[in-house]
């Protein structure tokens, strides 16, 4: 009797596991498959059957959102995330290394103040950021997004390069050492290699990170010609409320190469995430 | 290849001295090993010497010029860590000439230097693999061949052998034997094996607590250790130990009984009748025959010998190595006598030999 409950009770585990997981993913997909489906409609099609299919492909939207000015923000959110992104695993990537293998006076204190950097909000920091970008000139420069999203990114980039960092092997180095190479070549050629699992996916969740941030954008730029996404399909949904469909492919168009980027790369983000976790 | 002299070196962490002061004249060519319990100070030993930790105290010279502020690289050493300490991403190739490359070798000397690396450890078809793709004696050879590329005065090993399987480090210790004799090199080594030390060294080092316990020729240290510690450590199974008294004494000669084991021992410093020492006789110096009995408790037979762990009437543990296979009469009882000149006598008090 108790045999033949078990594994009854394991496929209702199992279709609950199921249902949650579905009902999950549902609700995390489904909103963009609308946002998909509805950037091919017109304005009149959305309304009438919000939840259909298009009766008829309109492809042109997402020509007419592009030429709109949809593809000056993506530039601009091309050129910030990958500005930040490069700077900050490189500054990261060199404190981490440093702060695994070196030997110096308050180490301990100095990983400690790179962690608290984590949990200052950024929008404590916005009007005092406001009137240093405001005194440098770097003002409505990409430079503006660029340094700011850095210095809030690299506690947390920082942090989970050293946890992977603390896993290689210290005789490595010190074999590198035996062979002549200093602390540069060290990090170059061995540790850098070796740590490109973690770099993929440090990347990737600061790349996906700095395309979706608002406040910053919102604060600190104006020009049309240095606005990002988030902000950029802002003013084209104030400016497009008739035009639906446009909108709508408009910010398809907004997350597609973040999604992208997401989608061939989602092993590594998982692999980053619980790296460090296990040893 | 050079000479070395480790003069008084010492090594402090904090308030606690894990390397006591230490001297050590290694000679050229010669093959040293560093044995000794887990903690005794021979890693760290290794790791002054290799530049990997500095020397708080004492000096290092090879060749007559003073190492101890010298950086690793220039000190014309090469060290084959326990982990191997391969470059996962690199070949084997890469790894190999990793050394070259840093030093700017040009390209056809370098290769030249590989080749003639990997045709001494036979690593030739293996160039290009990664050590992934090895075996654990396979990674060895490659950490080897890195160390013989750069050509250095003074090879050094820690523990390189402790991370293969029987069979495997037999091979690479013989395989190690005949290295030594082709590179003609100086040869540190250190490991807590005392069998690797034995069939290994041209002279041992044996180190407990951050000191040298005693430092000479394998079959030397065999034959004469120095004080119960060394007697106790070389040798496989361990010496017995046992608590003896001085019944009579003759010129350079003393007789002791151990709980009814009765043995004369030549000793250098007589001691006085009645004294209380520690008797010294190894396994496989004492024989079935007319004399002590003892208990045998357990026995291990692996065919060509068999080992019987007994108790003398007091109850101190003895082991006796027997030839061939030995069967115990049920009540376990057994009579045991020492080789003649086979046994050693340690002061009761300080454990040195008497």
């Amino acid at each position: 009797m108790a045999a033949r409950s078990f594994p009854a009770l394991a496929v209702a585990n199992r279709i609950l596991l199921w249902a949650v997981f579905l009902t999950l993913a549902v609700v995390c997909i489904y909103p963009m498959i609308w946002l998909f489906l509805n950037a091919f409609k017109t304005t009149n099609d959305m309304f009438a059957a919000t939840w259909g299919l298009p009766k008829v492909w309109h492809w042109e939207n997402f020509s007419t959102a592009w030429n709109y000015g949809i593809s000056r923000y993506l530039l601009n959110s091309l050129i910030v995330t990958t500005s930040t992104v490069l700077i900050e695993l490189t500054l990261a990537t060199m404190a981490a290394y440093a702060l695994v293998v070196m030997d110096f006076r308050a180490k301990a204190a100095i990983y400690t103040l790179i962690l608290g950097g984590a949990i200052l909000p950024p929008e404590v920091s916005l009007i005092p950021l406001f009137r240093v970008m405001a005194e440098t000139g770097l003002y409505n420069t990409y430079f503006a997004l660029i340094l700011p999203n850095v210095a809030f990114g690299l506690p947390f980039t920082t942090f989970l390069i050293r946890a992977y960092m603390t896993g290689i092997p210290g005789e490595l180095r010190e074999a590198a050492l035996m062979d002549g190479a200093g602390e540069a070549r060290i990090f170059r050629e061995v540790y850098l290699p070796l740590c490109r699992p973690i770099l993929a996916s440090a990347g990737l969740i600061s790349a996906m990170r700095v395309w979706n941030e608002f406040i910053f954008a919102l604060t600190f730029v104006e020009s049309e010609t240095v606005k990002t996404v988030t902000i950029g399909v802002m003013s084209f949904a104030v400016a497009l409320r008739a035009d639906w469909g446009v909108l709508m492919a408009g910010l398809a168009l907004s997350i597609l190469p973040i999604l992208a980027t997401f989608l061939v790369m989602q092993r590594q983000f998982v692999g980053g995430l619980t790296s460090g976790a296990v040893k | 290849m050079a000479y070395m002299q480790i003069k008084g070196i010492a090594k402090r962490y904090g308030t606690y001295e894990a390397v006591r002061g230490i001297d050590i004249d290694i000679a050229e060519r010669e093959f040293v090993v560093i044995v000794g319990p887990s903690g005794c100070g021979k890693s760290t030993l290794l790791r002054m010497i290799a530049g990997l930790e500095t020397i708080s105290r004492g000096d290092l010279v090879i060749d007559g010029q003073r190492m101890n502020d010298v950086r690793p690289a220039d000190r014309g050493i090469a060290m084959v860590f326990q982990s191997y300490a391969l470059y996962p991403h690199k070949t084997v190739e890469q790894n190999m000439g990793f050394a070259l490359k840093v030093a700017k070798t040009p390209k056809d000397e370098a290769a030249r230097k590989i080749a003639r690396a990997a045709e001494i450890l036979q690593l030739g078809p293996l160039l290009k693999r990664l050590p992934k793709e090895l075996s654990g004696g396979q990674r060895q050879r490659v950490a080897i061949g890195r160390a013989i590329v750069r050509n250095p005065k003074v090879f050094l090993f820690d523990e390189p052998l402790s991370n293969l399987d029987a069979s495997l480090r037999l091979q690479m210790r013989i395989e190690l034997a005949q290295l030594h004799r082709e590179l003609q090199a100086t040869m540190v080594y250190v490991t807590h094996d005392q069998i690797e030390a034995m069939t290994l060294a041209d002279k041992i080092v044996v180190l407990r607590d951050g000191l040298v316990e005693q430092i000479g020729a394998p079959l030397e240290i065999y034959r004469r250790p120095a004080n119960t510690f060394v007697a106790g450590f070389i040798g496989s199974p361990k010496m017995n130990l046992l608590k003896a008294r001085v019944t009579a004494t003759v010129a350079g000669q003393a007789r002791v009984d151990a709980a009814g084991l009765v043995c004369d021992v030549a000793v250098d410093h007589l001691p006085v009748i009645g004294a209380e020492v520690t008797l010294g006789i190894r396994p496989e110096h004492l024989a079935a025959g007319p004399g002590a009995p003892v208990q045998v408790q357990a026995s291990e037979r692996l065919g060509g010998v068999t080992y019987a762990y007994a108790r003398l009437p007091d109850g101190q543990s003895l082991t006796v190595q027997l030839d061939g296979e030995h069967d115990f009469a049920a009540d376990g009882g057994l009579t045991v006598q020492p080789q003649p000149g086979r046994a050693h006598l340690f002061s009761g008090d300080s454990g040195l030999r008497l």
